[in-house]
């Protein structure tokens, strides 16, 4: 995990120092004379050796001192542990829907292969796939925000319910449509095992047969996905946080990276990677408690 | 119904309809205290701290929370006393300014300010260690003593001078007719040393003034709220609160504003193209639109100093190939062309000013064409092909450069299009030999023609070891030689003829730039608003707005 996390700090920085433009100058403003950038620029220490930077800055961030926001002049872990409550929000909601959506969709689909309800749900999986979430979140907030006004025309309205909605659905929606053609598809190939055919053989009802029997085994390649997907959402969903004016660490970080906000970003970047190496772990220990025979 | 009665419920009727007629006028022309007001922002102010704010969704909110010594007045650009209590009396030939401060003006935290107040703010804000962007010189280098503090030699600048608790005395080295209007800027605002002391390094999110409102919350990325202040010294604005709402994309504000779940949508900002098109084809947001001309110049910078536009004949065949007309189309009409470089709002813009006789659209193909075969370009030896570099500012960007691209089509001269985000754009076009041509924008500092000539066109913006926005990285001694003389003249007449002559020099004679044109500034309000309309140079003023009802 720290030499995972190291290699990131490492490319962020490289990736940061190669972007063209000067953090001074935008720092400044755009119409500020070249003798004030130039004095901001020292101050930033941005005339200092590129390695030095570097290794002051990994230096800090051992001591959970992930430096100044050029923009917001603010120390940025605050700055982002204030915007990741709103986030984790949206994640675990986002998340909910993948699965409350897709994995229903996918075991009826498994269960009727080549039924009429497989083909709708096929259907509906390649349009919401296809579609791009940012589109859909606009015509969901055009939709029931403005002309059936249902739900608020985004924001976050202190977290309550009704605002994490829309955002929520739009995010869940495409991970949905994966989940469902991810589960079908191993579940067509578990339903044929000899397991199964002896589960039926014993009479038991599709239900059992299917919820009891097959899923268990499913469940290892959905769970992976999950964690990768809530880690990764975790990290900041930007599209959909900017789309509904959702105050994440995603569309901080976008804003960021246009105004070469370049500490904000490592520290964003840097955040993100502990999430999801972190729910990568805890993924490893919940395969231990789906399937006894791993062991680590 | 009988005849008697009938006629009694008409008339009783019209009577009641006369009378509600009445009411709901006077009610909507009559300014009503109190209501909140609701504007929607794309992102969170970057400070709130005056010596280091540089942007205009900064400049919206710091209006409505400082005041300085000097103010426009009302929709004007005519400088008028705030804080001061009346214009500065100038003496020592135009170097030495004197300005008497109004008692009773209180921060919002009780206090009463005094000279010394300004003293503090203004050495703060010229303080390389506050890392705000006039330290170093700029508009604020000419006062005496100025430079040794940027180097820290001294800890106070000696021309700023506190004469008694109510007057501050500033020197000059040289005389600058537009130091009032530099005065004016919200770097300028005064703000209270305890306070600053007291919120350590983040005064910038606890902000204390003297202006109309005070910050009462500010959530980063949510939401910032504004309250009257009952303590400011000037007329009580209408509303008792003003909630930015951040985060919110044009096209989501523009949703909200027609439902009425915001009044004003980035007020900093010209309504996007597509959102423009749909509020003017809605006959009630139609008629709530409001425009004021902008005090900008957009135009082509050639780099004098890398080929092919080291030669003033391609510049000037440049000169005459841009559509301007189409450029306007693109921004719906929203613009005025520009063949100067002084915008329309300012007193040195030439009304209809068209020194290269061109037509109406703005170009002449025919004699670019001869200019470019003049320079010695032709069918054996065609015109190389060139880069446009712009910055994707907005989703106008993009259109605006292609149409650029087809106008010199029709020249015959290839041009490659090449968009960049606004930061890289910044620092490809300020390192010399690195762009030869770019598509540019100023936008004023202040309204005063120096403003649109010393930080863009002298010889010192073009300083090659500095990240300057002089992008033609042009030089003409004569120019700077006229704009110092017109810097310190105190004849009006005089001096708008010198930057006419400035004028002339960079249009008619040398050619640094293509200039294009001039925007108009538009901005549209919910139904609920009244009396917002745009300012010269203030983004975004809250003093006279108030809503229907006073809710």
């Amino acid at each position: 995990m720290v030499v995972v996390l190291f290699g990131v700090a490492v490319v962020t920085f490289a990736l940061a120092f190669m972007v063209p433009g000067d953090p001074a100058r935008l720092y400044a403003g755009t119409n500020a004379s070249p003798a004030a950038v130039k004095i901001i620029h020292h101050q930033l220490g941005l005339d200092r050796p590129v390695y030095i930077q570097f290794f002051d800055y990994i230096w800090r961030v051992l001591h959970l001192d992930f430096g100044y926001s050029y923009r917001y002049s603010a120390p940025v872990l605050p700055a982002i542990l204030q915007r990741f409550p709103a986030t984790a929000e949206l994640a675990l909601a986002g998340v909910f829907f993948e699965v409350a959506i897709g994995l229903p969709i996918g075991i009826l689909a498994a269960a009727r292969p080549g039924s009429l309800w497989d083909r709708i749900t096929m259907i509906f999986t390649f349009v919401t796939l296809a579609a791009p979430p940012f589109w859909l979140g606009l015509i969901f907030l055009f939709v029931f925000g403005a002309l059936l006004p249902l739900f608020p025309l985004g924001g976050y309205g202190g977290g309550m319910p009704q605002y994490l909605f829309l955002p929520a659905l739009t995010l869940g929606l495409g991970g949905a449509a994966y989940y469902a053609r991810l589960l079908r598809a191993v579940l067509l190939d578990i339903l044929p095992k000899d397991y199964i055919r002896t589960a039926w053989a014993k009479g038991l009802r599709e239900r059992r047969v299917i919820l009891r029997h097959a899923m268990p085994n499913a469940l290892t390649v959905i769970i992976t996905q999950l964690g990768m997907d809530l880690g990764y959402f975790l990290a900041g969903v930007v599209v959909i946080e900017s789309v509904f004016a959702w105050p994440g660490i995603g569309k901080q970080a976008v804003d960021a990276v246009f105004n070469l906000d370049i500490p904000l970003v490592m520290g964003t970047v840097l955040f993100g990677a502990l999430l999801i190496v972190s729910a990568n772990v805890l993924v490893d220990i919940a395969y231990t408690f789906i399937d006894p025979r791993v062991r680590y | 119904m009988n005849q008697h009665r009938a006629r009694l419920l008409g008339v009783t009727v019209t009577s009641l309809l006369l009378l509600a007629a009445c009411g709901t006028t006077s009610s909507t022309t009559q300014p009503v205290s109190g209501g909140t007001l609701n504007i929607a922002f794309k992102d969170d102010p970057k400070t709130l701290d005056p010596a280091v704010g540089y942007d205009t969704t900064s400049w919206s909110v710091e209006r409505a929370l400082y005041n300085g010594l000097l103010d426009y007045k009302g929709f004007t650009t005519e400088l008028t006393p705030d804080i001061a209590e009346a214009m500065p009396s100038i003496t020592n030939g135009g170097k030495t300014y004197a300005f008497k401060i109004r008692k009773g003006v209180k921060f919002s935290n009780g206090r009463e300010v005094t000279a010394d107040d300004f003293k503090y703010s203004w050495e703060r804000m010229l303080n390389p260690k506050t890392q705000g962007p006039m330290t170093g010189g700029s508009f604020w280098g000419g006062i005496t003593g100025a430079q040794d503090f940027f180097n820290s030699k001294v800890d106070h600048i000696s021309g700023i001078k506190v004469v008694d608790p109510n007057t501050l005395e500033v020197d000059l080295d040289a005389p600058n007719q537009s130091f009032l209007n530099i005065v004016a800027m919200p770097f300028g605002f005064v703000i209270p040393k305890e306070a600053v002391a007291a919120a350590g390094a983040d005064f910038s999110h606890k902000p204390v003034g003297t202006g109309a409102f005070t910050l009462d919350k500010w959530t980063a990325g949510q939401l910032l709220v504004l309250k009257k202040n009952a303590n400011y010294f000037g007329k009580a604005p209408y509303l008792n609160e003003v909630d930015f709402q951040i985060g919110v994309t044009a096209e989501v504000g523009f949703l909200r504003l027609q439902n009425g779940q915001a009044d004003l949508v980035e007020p900093d900002v010209n309504i996007p193209s597509a959102q423009y098109i749909q509020l003017n084809s809605n006959p009630t947001f139609k008629a709530r639109i409001v425009t004021h001309a902008n005090v900008d110049i957009w135009f082509l910078a050639m780099n004098v100093n890398m080929k092919p536009f080291d030669n003033k004949l391609v510049r000037e065949a440049f000169n005459n190939v841009v559509n301007k007309a189409n450029q306007l189309k693109v921004l719906n009409g929203r613009g005025a062309i520009n063949n100067g470089i002084q915008a329309p709002p300012m007193p040195a813009y030439v009304p209809n000013y068209n020194p290269l006789g061109l037509d109406k659209n703005g170009q002449n193909l025919d004699k670019a064409k001869a200019l470019l075969a003049q320079a010695g370009y032709n069918a054996s030896h065609p015109f190389p092909a060139q880069e446009l570099v712009y910055a994707h500012t907005n989703a106008d960007s993009d259109n605006l450069a292609a149409s650029i691209q087809q106008d010199f089509q029709q020249a015959g001269v290839t041009i490659n299009l090449k968009g960049l985000s606004f930061p890289a754009y910044l620092d490809i076009t300020g390192k010399p030999n690195s762009t030869p041509l770019s598509y540019n924008g100023w936008i004023q500092d202040f309204p005063d023609p120096s403003d649109f000539v010393d930080p863009i066109l002298t010889c010192g913006a073009a300083d090659v070891t500095a990240n300057g926005a002089n992008q033609a990285f042009y030089c003409n001694k004569q120019l700077d030689q006229l704009a110092d003389q017109a810097r310190g003249d105190t004849n009006t007449s005089e001096r708008l003829k010198l930057y006419q002559q400035i004028q002339d020099i960079v249009a008619k004679q040398d050619f640094p730039w293509v200039p294009m044109y001039s925007t108009i500034n538009t901005g549209v309000s919910s139904t609920r608003v009244h009396d917002y309309a745009l300012h010269p140079v203030w983004p975004l003023v809250l003093n006279n707005i108030w809503l229907t009802g006073g809710k």
